[in-house]
């Protein structure tokens, strides 16, 4: 008798922490103080891949250093002169927005994460970041690849950050179609694909056309997002499909972004969490 | 060598129940290939599982409730998922523990796996409140991770030993 009492005191005790977490993010904080109980498995876990890559990099001969430092130094060329026609751009743009009278774009602010492989949770597809609270990433703040949008911060520590992929079912992005500027709402469909949601039947889409991210969205504005792969006429609506444009998986370092809005209150408050993911 | 599985009620040190929990939440957080990650079975769970078998009066629900935290914190899943699925490891092993003694170790093994799943399905069952995959997307690969756990279930005796012999340098090893 007093064996199930414990297991229902047990089971009770988990669903008021369920809650409170999930409803109301009470335990934001404390995660993020507990989380430290963790390092000393983490560092002893580490080990042996952290002593294999300082003897690699030690070991590691002259002529093969000389020949990466040719590579980057040939890279740094290259995009420093790519970073010269952005400027011109940018300037281009400001002026061209000006004359127009729209909007600016804020700037945001990035931080480079490892992707982590020693975290899983079975089935539920999340990428897992090396960098938490402690690098000025917060929940709500976006992720991206090179070449497109992956997902958002959904839960994050000291050390380590929780990514929802763009594809799960609970994930909005606002986006524009690059041809007709015209103002998209994407949803995932908890597989592979991303669905625009509530496309009226005359809505100019075709298959092809480019998602952006808009302006507000938690990705930089303009960022690319999906791609369009099939339209089919609906019952209310089109019914159209898109496709990410970055691969989710083949990533060892990503890019998170911190919007100006999202940095200024550390990317903790409940506006940031509920900014790209549908309300609980 | 012979196993012996009956349950025992000498005194397994609390520095050796410290040491296995150290020892498999290390093991958690090896960084292991992309594809190992996703089968690999929850070695805290194991141990859980063979403590509340070993020891139920040292190991228990308040064990169990923070093994649970730990792992949710590890996860980065919403608190209370771990310590549920926890919960209901500990109930289950408790309940079955009469069973235990009489099987051989396959029949063992055979158990661990079902508790163990268990487990897993109540901590994907209660992700699906926060992350929404499609349903379709459940696969029989769920249960990869508690069959592999069932299997170390049978190294689990001569691990154990072989720690407390690490620990008390070369002492006794009357735990089997």
């Amino acid at each position: 008798m007093i064996h199930q009492l414990r297991f229902l005191v047990a089971c009770v005790a988990s669903a008021a922490l369920v809650y409170g977490d999930l409803s109301h993010n009470v335990f934001a904080d404390v995660r993020q103080g507990v989380s430290l109980v963790l390092l000393p498995f983490r560092a002893v876990a580490d080990l042996p891949q952290s002593t294999y890559q300082l003897t690699a990099n030690y070991l590691a001969d002259r002529e093969h250093l000389l020949a990466q430092k040719t590579q980057l130094e040939q890279t740094l060329l290259e995009s420093r002169v790519r970073l010269q026609t952005l400027d011109y751009f940018i300037s281009q743009n400001r002026a061209l927005r000006r004359l127009l009278e729209v909007q600016e774009a804020t700037a945001g602010q990035w931080v480079a994460a490892r992707v982590q492989t020693n975290i899983a949770q079975p089935l539920v597809e999340r990428i897992y970041l090396n960098k938490g609270t402690g690098d000025g990433i917060g929940v709500g703040m976006g992720v991206v690849d090179p070449d497109g949008a992956i997902g958002q911060v959904v839960r994050v520590d000291t050390n380590t950050s929780a990514v929802n992929l763009l594809t799960d079912g609970k994930q909005w992005v606002a986006t524009y179609n690059a041809r007709t500027q015209l103002l998209v709402l994407l949803r995932g469909d908890g597989g592979e694909r991303l669905v625009v949601e509530h496309a009226s039947k005359d809505a100019d889409i075709q298959t092809g056309d480019r998602l952006l991210a808009a302006l507000g969205s938690v990705f930089p504005p303009g960022y690319p997002v999906a791609v369009v792969d099939s339209v089919a006429a609906g019952a209310l609506y089109l019914a159209v499909t898109a496709k990410p444009l970055s691969n989710f998986w083949d990533n060892d370092t990503l890019m998170v972004y911190a919007s100006e809005d999202n940095s200024e209150d550390g990317g903790e408050g409940e506006s940031a969490a509920t900014a790209g993911t549908q309300p609980q | 060598m012979e196993f012996r599985y009956a349950q025992s009620q000498k005194s397994g040190s609390l520095l050796l129940i410290v040491a296995t929990f150290f020892l498999a939440f290390t093991l958690e957080f090896f960084p292991y290939p992309e594809a190992i990650v996703q089968i690999k079975p929850s070695f805290p769970l194991l141990a859980l599982v063979y403590w509340v078998y070993q020891q139920p009066h040292r190991v228990n629900y308040v064990v169990g409730f923070a093994i649970g935290l730990l792992l949710d914190l590890a996860q980065q899943t919403p608190f209370g998922f771990n310590t549920m699925g926890c919960s209901l490891i500990v109930f289950f092993t408790n309940t079955w523990q009469g069973r235990f003694s009489l099987l051989g170790p396959l029949g063992q093994a055979f158990h661990v796996f079902f508790i163990l799943a268990i487990g897993q399905l109540c901590v994907w069952g209660l992700s699906l409140l926060e992350s929404e995959p499609r349903l379709a997307a459940f696969k029989w690969e769920l249960f990869i991770p508690s069959m592999l756990a069932g299997l170390l279930w049978l190294l689990m005796p001569l691990l154990v030993r072989y720690l407390r012999k690490w620990l008390s340098r070369g002492g006794d090893d009357d735990l089997f």
